[in-house]
């Protein structure tokens, strides 16, 4: 596999002590905290310009996905497409998905000394895409000890409303009840 | 110690198939467990995993999915204990040993597929495109029907010796080719000097199957008629196999590549499970799918 490095221009802005202590707060009060410019516009096209071929069935490595929905010919055309295992698939975005730079934010920003590695994935919401049922990634991951989860969403595109932009609740990580695992796609 | 077998097929079997690349074996799972196998099929498809384990392919779904296409679950014995249990047969396991000349065999891959009315056709190809990073070599697939299989309902169809010919690049789309669904298939017979290859299509009744040697060609053509066609694929590699050895990843890994550790040639039983083998053993967490 290729180095997981990010070109060096990559997520130069920021490091560990960029995150603030009034970030930190705010993560920890929220449940989430946004970054600007994490990756910049070149090395965006070049994750987008990889999707058409994964979802043809073109994988760079010959290894397929752990999850692939939205497969043209066997799928609504308005389906949502998402694919998770990609750096398995595909060495141009195994660089990113398992990049040490925002491994390292993650971690810091649960103050952990290191993170490993637990998914990627895509999601490709084309117009009239149906919603994705609200869910938490801890309830996917409950058969791992310690049960922990942090995840970084990257928009790749504009998003907002109307176009199916991320929804989240804030402060819903500290709500004490366990959910049931389900299918996302569709409810 | 060697266990002293009963032959499970006849020196005749055994030459037909070598001689055509497959060999259809009747009555291979009973009549109720053919039923409790298709009753998985609605929910495992709606993504209800009984185990809350997800497959390793899961193409087509009744939320996403266009109605009437080809429905394919890969890695299926992972999500649901009924399919584990027919999947690590050690009887079917024997049998594809046997028919391969292996002292055993660890299955690989499995699968179900249904195609219901409508459903377009299933690109002709070899299964060793997929399965081909392992040594000592060989794959031998088991295709069984789990509903009845006829020509016109989408059934298997196989070129017949084609087993003998060079292996291929793998096709680039298995469901929705836009050129026919034989075309690659009628290369390689060019190529190997067939000028009209033989392509069988078969009759198989619920819980009887086909054993298919890894190179041999084979898919299936559109559904034309108002039936689902419904599938169990079991795909083996020789008990003692193991990866060659590669770097990073495993190229053309398909699904097993996954599954290999870094530096590590194994093919570990948690995922490759060894169903049978003449000296008796077996992947011992497969105890409960024995009885």
């Amino acid at each position: 596999m290729n180095s997981t490095s990010l070109p060096s221009a990559a997520l130069e802005p920021i490091t560990s002590s960029d995150i603030s202590p009034t970030q930190m707060e705010l993560f920890h009060q929220q449940g989430y905290l946004i970054f600007d410019r994490l990756l910049n516009p070149e090395q965006v096209s070049q994750i987008v310009d990889r999707f058409e071929p994964l979802f043809n069935t073109q994988f760079e490595t010959g290894v397929y996905p752990d999850e692939w929905y939205g497969r043209p010919g066997l799928s609504q055309a308005n389906a949502t497409q998402q694919m998770t295992g990609l750096w398995r698939c595909d060495r141009t975005l195994a660089s990113f998905t398992l990049s040490a730079k925002i491994a390292r934010i993650n971690a810091t920003l649960m103050g952990w000394t290191s993170a490993r590695y637990g998914l990627d994935t895509c999601w490709i919401k084309p117009p009239s895409a149906p919603e994705v049922y609200f869910h938490r990634k801890n309830t996917y991951t409950s058969s791992i000890a310690p049960p922990a989860t942090v995840t970084c969403w990257i928009a790749l595109s504009d998003v907002a409303l109307k176009t199916g932009s991320l929804e989240i609740v804030p402060g819903s990580h500290f709500w004490d009840c366990t959910d049931q695992m389900r299918f996302l796609h569709a409810p | 110690m060697q266990t002293k077998l009963k032959p499970l097929l006849s020196s005749q079997q055994i030459e037909q198939f070598h001689r055509d690349g497959f060999l259809v074996v009747e009555n291979l799972l009973e009549p109720d467990r053919v039923e409790r196998l298709v009753e998985r099929f609605s929910p495992l498809f709606a993504g209800e995993f009984e185990t809350g384990v997800y497959p390793d392919e899961w193409h087509w779904n009744p939320y996403l999915g266009r109605p009437g296409a080809a429905g394919q679950m890969t890695g299926v014995w992972k999500c649901d204990r009924t399919v584990a249990a027919a999947m690590m047969s050690s009887k079917i396991g024997q049998m594809a040993a046997t028919l391969e000349g292996w002292n055993g065999a660890r299955l690989v891959a499995d699968g179900i597929w249904q195609k219901p009315g409508g459903a377009k056709e299933t690109t002709l190809h070899q299964d060793s495109m997929y399965i081909n990073y392992h040594t000592p070599a060989g794959v031998i697939t088991c295709w069984v029907a789990l509903s009845h299989a006829v020509a016109g309902a989408s059934t298997i169809e196989y070129a017949r010796g084609s087993h003998r010919w060079e292996l291929s690049k793998a096709v680039p789309e298995f469901h929705n080719q836009n050129k026919s669904y034989r075309s690659e298939m009628e290369q390689a017979a060019e190529l190997a000097g067939v000028g009209n290859p033989d392509v069988v299509q078969l009759t198989i009744s619920p819980g009887s199957g086909v054993f298919h040697h890894g190179n041999t060609w084979h898919g299936s053509g559109k559904n034309t008629m108002d039936v689902v066609r419904r599938s169990m694929v079991l795909a083996y590699v020789p008990a003692d196999a193991e990866f060659k050895p590669f770097g990073a990843y495993v190229p053309g890994g398909y699904i097993a590549g996954k599954y290999r550790r870094h530096s590590d040639n194994t093919m570990d039983e948690s995922f490759f499970p060894i169903v049978w083998r003449n000296d008796g053993y077996r992947t011992s967490f497969l105890e409960p799918y024995s009885r």
